[in-house]
């Protein structure tokens, strides 16, 4: 037991997050005695200071802090000897690990994990919905309901799952033996359990789960119960760790490529995780910056949204949407590489345009950041922003509609196999057209007044992210399926998945273009007796789309443990990471390969992307002396991502 | 883990390509400087909002804050940037005394600047729940103090390696100073925006 | 493929257009619209709906040629590629200029739309809206009444609306005139309409607000100007309402009102 508990693992987190616990018992209660506050325990502030001590704890205790302690010991930094890489039983996916593909199933599972959790809360409000009137639950519940829904969708999903997917896959394709920081890695992983299990705690706290939106508009959620608190100190754990992941990818694609790979040879997931990456170090901060008001707000009594005292509440909205926007093309860009990846593998044509497919992901980006209070145009914000913010955002339909249009150029004159990515692929554009079209009208200032907050907003963003994203994620999953598993899913169960899901999806979602229209707010328990008929018929398709997801469920996990065998280029494809066996090796490559082409040259003859050969000279722009100084400064100067890891 | 049986059983990790002429350290931390300048941008979007946008006075009545105090306490964190230049430099060319004198005089002048701090929020006489503005003025200063602890915290264990005979004058020996020593100066230079649009403007 | 599928498809796709675009003109999608001044925010929807089908039409078609045309032969080897394409400046341009003129063409056309909605009409009648968690109340400052009960307006006649909250924010929301606004504590928004049609309709809270959001509801009756002169009197002649909660409760909601005068 002992031993147990000085070795990093399960035993000893749960030893330290007891001591967390204490530690804030003891931080708060003092401190209550020292300055003579009337009550001395205020279980309240215990549970917020133990937010914050007790999921440190659990990473000291997971052992995501052993070596930073070890180099703030001011010992010798020592060479990483990778001890810790790979998985040789399930187990160990249960334990801290720095090796990327490791870590990218764990991401992957986890965030599956919470996307079942937050499936089964719609699941619950949609029965809610089936009828007007209460049935099952009050309105408070079914306020957490939703929210926690959207926060759990959101910030352990969408945002994470695309993390996960290219933490596996990117180093593969790039030709590097792991992410650049893998312990920056392993805790950005270790991050994501503690918000989603907080955001779930929320439902046992008194007064329930959040109740205000994963926007948790202020001064609405300065006054809600507790729940709000772990909605706002989950959100920043979540993101942390999308924030440290993204620095990991930056610094991953811009130092780690494969002698030969340019910028231009860098297949499209590459780019796309680069996009994003930007996006997520630029914006992200600012929504850590407004769930730190909330916070203050709530547990120091500082005034930044009350009208009394000065504070401005439509002020939380723009901060809250400069980052939320951007956010919507973080939870979509990197779908838009998986996409292409797919549709130019299965279609075996090069990609249509592939220098302006990386050109419109840039411009989405800079356009990104200039049209966040669309979100805004019903608030009390100065009239005059409304008309550039309408502008820039239907601007932003002419770089996705180039995407689009490529992507059809992309399968045109191709050998398309209708495996089940590429369904998924056929189904995201189509779908992802209808919620680009409705982002457009959403975007006209006229009829966003008139249908903002409606069902049709409800609509509109489902379309983008489950016909959109999610359906990218599912191509993903079933394309790299193979080559992280070394099985082959089974192609029927798949393309039933596929049909169940998008025939449901639209039963689901289209209605709520028409209840929208006709005027049914968003957000709302309890509705007007004229949408009863149609919301009773998107509450049944909306069981159905739950029920595809176990279709999916089964697949996955027969396939894991006893499909067939894959080989390890199931695809014929060009790309790097489909040169190495199923499931790679170790440390992914023996030699890292030299890039000597383009990565979607099908069709060209003798065209190769990568060559498993000694680097030759002429290609090698570095050199080698070059790699061995920066490996050793890496080993020497790896002790400043903890600078990372602690602020 | 399956701890330190590694090397036998599994192959060596090959090395990494380097692609670009940067530190990959050096990168991360200035990826990581821009997400922190972007999280005091959000807090300056608040003072923003609350000064420009809904025209409220700064600072109201009765809540005046001390400029001169102040402006002396800036003075003493943008000379620890000098000393930090020094130390790097002293270490560049394998002066290990300027590099020890360097990082502990710029701990020493860190630590003032952060007691004083510490100090006139006590004297202040209000609280951050006082006023919309009080609520961005201790939230930006307190964010700022909070990378100052960092910041320390981190030149603290720099300063002890450097004292057990750590870092060289090569290139590669001396990233671990040179990166602290980067933090460092984004926490001064920092406190140039927060110092000027709090206290001066 | 034969050339007379090809002619099923092209003639199919251009009928779909069409049935949608008529689909699109004839179905009643907002529902009863109570004020002709905002009949141009619907025409706004028909036309982005009308701009929009071309578009989605052409992208299915043309996935549905794909499927069809490309799809591999169950003779094809795995290995066999298609033609070693890289793309095309020129259509590249098109497809990027093409978008970008139908999009500002429609912004402009949406700015000018929205500047007419808007736009202050003469002889309106100006009505207060504070809006608090969970119900509307309602000041008529010419009339000197104020009510929680429904909003009651004569026909024909402009309305102005001031809008503020005593304490979270709500969105005052009226379907059937295609307006909507949020309403916060520390600001006064502002909408207009006209009602031309007498009847009762719903108005929402589209901003979640709380437990009760979803029964934030009230009632809009236009009424004729007669009654409407009826009902002024009879709120007048009948005790002076009971004030509502919103300014009498300064414990909870401190300096509501006093900060909701001033906008800022």
């Amino acid at each position: 037991m002992a031993a147990s508990l000085r070795s990093p693992g399960w035993y000893r987190a749960a030893f330290s997050m007891a001591i967390g616990w204490v530690v804030a018992f003891v931080l708060v209660t003092g401190l209550r005695l020292i300055l003579g506050w009337q009550q001395e325990i205020s279980w309240e502030s215990i549970t917020t200071v133990s937010l914050i001590t007790v999921p440190v704890a659990f990473l000291y205790g997971i052992g995501c802090m052993d070596y930073w302690l070890y180099w703030l010991s001011g010992k010798p930094t020592k060479v990483d000897d990778h001890a810790d890489h790979g998985a040789r039983k399930w187990q160990d996916y249960f334990h801290f690990n720095t090796d990327h593909k490791v870590i990218g199933i764990q991401y992957i599972c986890t965030t599956f994990f919470f996307f079942l959790i937050g499936g089964m809360l719609a699941m619950v409000f949609r029965a809610e919905l089936i009828a007007p009137g209460m049935q099952f639950v009050d309105a408070q519940t079914f306020n957490g309901l939703f929210s926690s829904h959207a926060a759990l969708m959101i910030f352990l999903f969408m945002v994470p799952v695309f993390a996960g997917i290219a933490n596996y896959v990117l180093p593969l394709m790039l030709g590097a033996p792991d992410m650049a920081f893998p312990r920056l890695n392993a805790l950005s992983f270790w991050f994501l359990p503690i918000a989603g299990v907080m955001m779930c705690l929320s439902f046992i706290v008194p007064g329930g789960a959040f109740a205000t939106g994963w926007t948790a508009y202020a001064p609405l959620s300065m006054n809600a119960p507790m729940g709000q608190t772990f909605f706002s100190i989950a959100a920043q754990f979540a993101g942390s760790s999308s924030i440290l992941t993204a620095i990991n990818f930056l610094v991953t694609i811009i130092t780690m490529r494969a002698p030969g790979m340019t910028f231009w040879r860098m297949p499209l997931l590459g780019w796309a995780n680069f996009a994003t990456s930007l996006l997520v170090v630029l914006a992200t901060p600012f929504v850590a910056g407004s769930q730190f008001m909330i916070l203050f707000d709530r547990a120091l009594g500082m005034n930044f949204f009350d009208a009394a005292q000065g504070g401005d509440s439509v002020m939380y909205q723009h901060v809250f949407w400069f980052y939320s926007h951007p956010a919507v093309y973080i939870m979509v860009l990197p779908g838009f590489g998986i996409i292409s990846e797919v549709i130019s593998t299965h279609a075996r044509k090069p990609v249509f345009g592939y220098r302006m497919m990386a050109f419109s992901l840039l411009a989405i980006i800079v356009l990104g950041f200039a049209v966040w209070a669309h979100h805004m145009f019903v608030a009390p914000m100065q009239n005059w922003i409304r008309i550039p913010m309408m502008l820039t955002t239907m601007l932003i339909a002419v770089p996705t509609g180039v995407k689009v249009f490529s992507w059809l150029g992309t399968m045109w004159g191709g050998v398309i196999h209708m495996r089940t990515p590429m369904y998924w692929a056929f189904g995201f554009i189509t779908m992802f057209v209808l919620g680009g079209i409705s982002g457009v009208m959403l975007a006209v200032v006229p009829f966003d007044i008139a249908v903002s907050d409606t069902y049709f907003v409800v609509a509109h963003f489902h379309y983008v992210l489950f016909g959109g994203s999610l359906f990218t994620i599912f191509a993903g999953i079933y394309h790299w399926f193979p080559k992280m598993t070394g099985r082959m899913y089974n192609e029927s169960l798949g393309k039933w998945h596929f049909w169940l899901t998008f025939i449901s999806f639209n039963g689901t979602f289209g209605p709520q273009h028409l209840v929208g229209l006709e005027g049914m707010p968003r957000r709302v328990a309890d509705y007007a007796e004229q949408f009863a008929a149609w919301n009773m018929f998107i509450s049944i398709s909306s069981f159905v789309l739950g029920a595809s997801v176990l279709i999916f469920l089964y697949n996955m996990i027969y396939s894991w443990r006893s499909g067939p065998i894959a080989p390890a280029n199931p695809w014929h494809a060009h790309t790097l990471e489909w040169q190495v066996s199923s499931p790679p090796p170790m440390f992914n490559f023996d030699e890292v390969p030299t890039v000597v082409g383009h990565p979607y040259e099908y069709g060209v003859p003798g065209a190769r992307h990568g060559i498993f050969k000694e680097p030759e000279p002429v290609v090698a722009t570095v050199g080698a002396p070059a790699e061995e100084t920066v490996a050793e400064g890496a080993t020497g100067a790896d002790d400043t991502s903890s600078t990372d890891g602690d602020a | 883990m399956e701890a330190h049986a590694a090397h036998d059983d599994h192959g060596h990790m090959p090395v990494a390509n380097s692609s670009a002429n940067v530190n990959r350290e050096w990168l991360g931390m200035v990826l990581f400087i821009t997400s922190e300048l972007m999280l005091f941008g959000s807090f300056f979007a608040a003072y923003f909002f609350i000064r420009v946008v809904q025209g409220d006075p700064w600072m109201p009545e009765g809540q005046e804050l001390p400029k001169y105090v102040a402006m002396a306490n800036s003075a003493i964190l943008f000379s620890s940037s000098a000393t930090m230049h020094w130390a790097l430099e002293g270490i560049k060319h394998n002066n290990r005394k300027a590099l020890k004198t360097g990082l502990v005089l710029t701990i020493l002048l860190g630590a003032t600047f952060f007691g004083i701090q510490v100090s006139e929020y006590v004297h202040l006489g209000f609280l951050p729940k006082d006023s919309a503005q009080a609520s961005v003025f201790f939230s930006l200063t307190g964010l700022h103090g909070a990378h100052v602890v960092v910041g320390l915290i981190i030149l603290i264990v720099v300063a002890n390696r450097a004292f057990k005979g750590h870092y060289g004058p090569e290139k590669e020996k001396h990233w671990g100073v040179e990166i602290p020593g980067l933090y460092w100066h984004f926490v001064d230079v920092m406190w140039l925006f927060v110092f000027t649009t709090l206290y001066l403007l | 493929m034969k050339a007379s599928h090809r002619i099923v498809g092209i003639v199919g796709a251009i009928l779909a257009t069409a049935a949608l675009i008529v689909f699109t003109i004839e179905y009643d999608w907002m529902g009863t619209l109570i004020a002709d001044d905002m009949e141009p925010i619907d025409t706004v929807y028909r036309a982005l709906t009308i701009a929009s089908i071309p578009f989605f039409i052409i992208i299915c078609a043309i996935l549905a040629f794909c499927l069809v045309e490309f799809r591999a032969k169950p003779e094809d080897d795995d290995e066999k590629d298609g033609a070693p394409f890289h793309g095309s400046t020129k259509i590249e341009i098109v497809w990027t200029i093409i978008p970008t003129i139908v999009v500002m063409a429609l912004g402009l056309y949406a700015w000018t739309v929205l500047d007419k909605v808007e736009a202050a009409q003469p002889n309106s009648m100006t009505i207060k809206v504070i809006g608090q968690q969970f119900a509307w109340n309602y000041q008529y400052p010419e009339q000197d009444i104020k009510t929680g009960g429904d909003l009651v307006v004569p026909v024909n006649r402009p309305l102005y609306f001031e809008m503020t909250s005593a304490d979270v924010i709500h969105s005052f929301y009226v379907p059937s005139a295609r307006v909507k606004r949020d309403v916060a504590d520390g600001f006064t928004t502002r909408i207009r309409f006209e009602p031309n049609k007498l009847g009762s309709y719903p108005i929402v809270c589209t901003e979640l607000c709380g437990i009760g959001h979803a029964t934030m509801r009230s009632t809009l009756r236009v009424v004729t100007p007669a009654q409407f002169t009826a009902w002024v009197a009879a709120q007048k002649s009948a005790k002076a309402p009971k004030p509502t909660g919103a300014n009498t409760d300064p414990q909870t909601w401190p300096g509501a009102f006093k900060n909701s005068e001033s906008s800022k």
